[in-house]
C-alpha cells in the first residue's frame, strides 16, 4: 500500500506528540498522587532556591524578585554547564562525558525512580519486600544505562527509558516553589532562544561543531522513529561507527557525546535526614543535530523531500557546583543537582544523496531533546497542582506550541529551540485559565448560574 | 568471522532491499537485522553484543536477557545466524527461569506474609509498612 504524504507527516507528528504527552501525563499523575497539595520542598532543588526561599507570607513583590533572581542563577548555571559540555566535546573528552552521563543516568534510574516508586508502593500499600524491589530496581537501572549509552538496544526500550527520565526529573522539578517555577520556565525559554539562535550561543556552536564533524551531538535525544516496524528501505551502514549510532545516539559514535545531567542524589545521610534532597537534574541536551549527511533518503513523494530532524534542546537545571568538586555529603540533606545541557531543536538540511538511494533508509523522524520533555512536564505538573482545569489548558497550549514549532522547523530547516513557543503558550493558557476561565466556568458548571 | 569469507564469496553482490525482505546483503560485513526498524549491524558486532548481553545477565540482570531476545528478535524467530540464535535462545530460557523464580518468591511473600519469613523479618522487609518520613526516603 502506497504511503501518502499524510501518512508520513501524521506519523512523524504523532511520533513526537505521543511521548511528550505520555511524559506529561505521568508527571501529572505522580503529582496528583504523591503531592496533591502542591507542597514544595526547597531541599529538593537547592540550586533553584539558592537565593530566595519562598514562603507563603511574603509579599508579591518579594516573591517576584526572589523568583527572578533564582531563575537567573539557574540559567547562569545551565549556561556554564553547556559551555563546559561544549569544551569537553571540542577537545574530544569522550570518556569524561560518557562517564558522567552514565553516572547521572544511573542515579536517575536507581535513586530517583526508586524513591518515587517506593512512595507509590507505600501509598498504595503493595506488599513487596525490599530485596526483590532493590533487585528489580537494580535491573531496571543497569539495563537503562547500558541501553541508552553503551550498547545497542531496541528503540522502543530507549524511548521508554527516556520518557522515564523525563518524568522523574520533571517530578523532582515540581518541588521548586511556585513563583520560582514560573520564573524559571520563562527564563529557560528565553535562554533556549538565545542559546540556539544567536551566534554566540553555546548550543548553536555545539550544533555547528557536530555538523562539521558529521557526528551526533552529545545529548539525550528522543528519536521519534517508529520502532519495530519492517522498514521499507534499509538504513545502510555508514562506516563502522555510524551503524548503531542511529540506534544508540551516543553509543557507537566515538565522539558522540550525550550530555545528561543527572542529579547525584545523596543517599540517606547518616543522620537520617531527608535524603530526598537530591535533585535530579537531568538535563538532556539533545541536539538533534545533523546526522551523517547521506544517511537518510528522502521519501519518494517529492513533496516530502525533506528530512526532518528536530532536536530539541533545553537547558536544564544547572549543576550544583559542589557535585563535581566535593563529595557533597551534607548532613542537612544536601542535594546535588547536576543538570545541564540544552537541547537544540534542529532540522537538518536534507543532504540528499540521490546516488545512494538504494542504501539510504527512512528519514529518522523528529528528534526532541529531553530538556524540552522535562520543562513541558514541569509546566503541566505545576499547573496540575492548582487544578486539573489549568493542567489541561496548559497541556493544550504546549501541544499547540509544539505543533507551531514543528511548522517553523519545516520552514526554517535548521536547529530551532522548542521551548519558547510552547512555554509561552502553555504559561499564558495556564494564567488565562486560572484567572479568566475558571471563575466563569466553575460557577456555571456547579450552579448552572453565573453572576 | 573466520568462517565467513567463503560464504560471502558466493553472494557478494549487494542486493537492493525489496519490500518485506528482512536482511540486506552488503558486501563486506553481512549485517544482521535488529528488530528496531531494521537498523543494520555488522555480523561480528551483533554477535559480540549478543554474547555480552548474555553473559552480563548472570550478574543478577535477568532483564538484560529479555532485552537481548527483544533486540535480536528476528534472529530469535527465524534464525539466520547460528551464534545469535544460540545465545538468544539461551537468554530466553534463562529469563524464563529467572522470572518464574522471582514471581514465585513475590507471590509467596505477598500471600504468605509473616508466616513465611517470621514476623520480625517480615516487618523489616515489607515495604508497605515502612515509615518513609523517619527513614528519610521521601522528597
Amino acid at each position: 500500500m502506497e504511503r501518502s504524504i499524510l501518512d508520513n507527516l501524521g506519523e512523524e507528528v504523532t511520533g513526537i506528540v505521543t511521548p511528550v504527552t505520555l511524559c506529561m501525563a505521568t508527571t501529572v499523575l505522580l503529582v496528583r498522587i504523591l503531592n496533591p497539595d502542591g507542597a514544595s520542598n526547597s531541599n529538593t532543588m537547592r540550586l533553584a532556591t539558592a537565593y530566595y526561599n519562598e514562603k507563603e507570607s511574603d509579599s508579591a513583590t518579594t516573591k517576584f524578585e526572589g523568583a527572578l533572581i533564582n531563575a537567573l542563577i539557574v540559567v547562569a548555571a545551565v549556561t556554564g554547564m553547556t559551555f563546559m559540555l561544549f569544551l569537553l566535546y571540542k577537545y574530544r573528552c569522550t570518556r569524561c562525558i560518557y562517564g558522567y552521563m552514565a553516572f547521572a543516568g544511573f542515579s536517575i534510574f536507581f535513586t530517583l525512580t526508586g524513591l518515587i516508586t517506593l512512595q507509590l508502593v507505600v501509598k498504595f500499600g503493595l506488599v513487596l519486600d525490599a530485596v526483590s524491589f532493590t533487585f528489580m530496581l537494580f535491573n531496571f537501572a543497569v539495563v537503562g544505562v547500558t541501553a541508552l549509552f553503551f550498547w545497542p538496544a531496541p528503540l522502543a526500550l530507549k524511548q521508554g527509558y527516556l520518557v522515564v527520565v523525563g518524568t522523574v526529573t520533571a517530578y523532582v522539578f515540581t518541588f521548586v516553589p511556585e513563583w520560582t517555577t514560573w520564573a524559571l520556565l520563562v527564563a529557560m525559554a528565553l535562554y533556549d532562544l538565545w542559546a540556539v539562535l544567536s551566534p554566540g550561543g553555546p548550543l548553536k556552536v555545539l550544533v555547528e561543531l557536530a555538523m562539521e564533524r558529521e557526528e551526533d551531538i552529545p545529548a539525550l535525544i528522543y528519536e521519534a522513529r517508529p520502532a519495530g516496524r519492517a522498514p521499507r528501505e534499509r538504513r545502510a551502514v555508514r562506516g563502522a561507527g555510524a551503524s548503531a549510532a542511529a540506534v544508540a545516539v551516543p553509543a557507537v559514535d566515538a565522539s558522540s557525546v550525550a550530555a545528561i545531567s543527572a542529579a547525584a542524589v545523596t543517599p540517606v545521610a547518616p543522620l537520617g535526614v531527608a535524603a530526598a534532597g537530591g535533585m535530579p537534574a537531568s538535563s538532556e541536551a539533545a541536539a538533534g543535530g545533523p546526522h551523517d549527511a547521506g544517511q537518510r533518503e528522502l521519501q519518494p513523494p517529492p513533496a516530502h523531500a525533506r528530512d526532518w530532524r528536530a532536536g530539541d534542546e533545553a537547558g536544564e537545571a544547572g549543576e550544583d557546583a559542589e557535585q563535581p568538586l566535593l563529595p557533597a555529603q551534607g548532613s542537612a540533606g544536601h542535594s546535588t543537582t547536576a543538570a545541564a545541557s540544552g537541547g537544540a531543536e534542529g532540522v537538518r538540511q536534507p543532504h540528499a544523496d540521490p546516488g545512494e538511494g538504494s542504501e539510504s533508509g527512512l528519514p529518522d523522524g523528529i528528534k526532541l531533546g529531553m530538556g524540552d520533555f522535562i520543562f513541558y512536564s514541569v509546566l503541566v505538573g505545576r499547573a496540575a497542582m492548582y487544578d486539573m482545569l489549568t493542567a489541561f489548558a496548559a497541556y493544550l497550549g504546549i501541544v499547540a506550541g509544539l505543533g507551531a514549532t514543528l511548522l517553523l522547523l519545516a520552514l526554517a530547516r535548521k536547529a530551532l529551540p522548542a521551548l519558547p513557543v510552547s512555554i509561552a503558550l502553555g504559561a499564558s493558557f495556564y494564567f488565562l485559565a486560572r484567572g479568566v476561565l475558571e471563575p466563569f466556568v466553575l460557577p456555571l458548571s456547579v450552579h448552572l448560574l453565573y453572576f | 568471522m573466520g568462517d565467513r569469507p567463503q560464504e560471502l564469496a558466493g553472494r557478494g553482490q549487494p542486493v537492493g532491499p525489496a519490500l518485506g525482505e528482512t536482511s540486506l546483503r552488503v558486501t563486506d560485513a553481512q549485517p544482521c537485522l535488529e528488530t528496531v526498524d531494521g537498523d543494520v549491524l555488522p555480523v561480528a558486532e551483533a554477535r559480540r553484543v549478543c554474547r555480552r548481553m548474555f553473559y552480563s545477565g548472570f550478574f543478577l540482570l535477568p532483564w538484560m536477557w529479555c532485552v537481548n531476545v527483544w533486540l535480536f528478535w528476528p534472529d530469535f524467530r527465524h534464525g539466520d545466524d547460528v551464534v545469535l540464535v544460540k545465545y538468544t535462545r539461551r537468554s530466553a530460557a534463562c529469563f524464563a527461569a529467572a522470572s518464574a523464580g522471582l514471581a514465585a518468591w513475590l507471590l509467596t511473600f505477598s500471600l504468605g506474609g509473616p508466616g513465611v519469613v517470621g514476623q520480625d523479618v517480615y516487618a523489616q522487609l515489607n515495604m508497605a509498612g515502612w515509615d518513609l518520613q523517619s527513614l528519610g526516603l521521601i522528597f
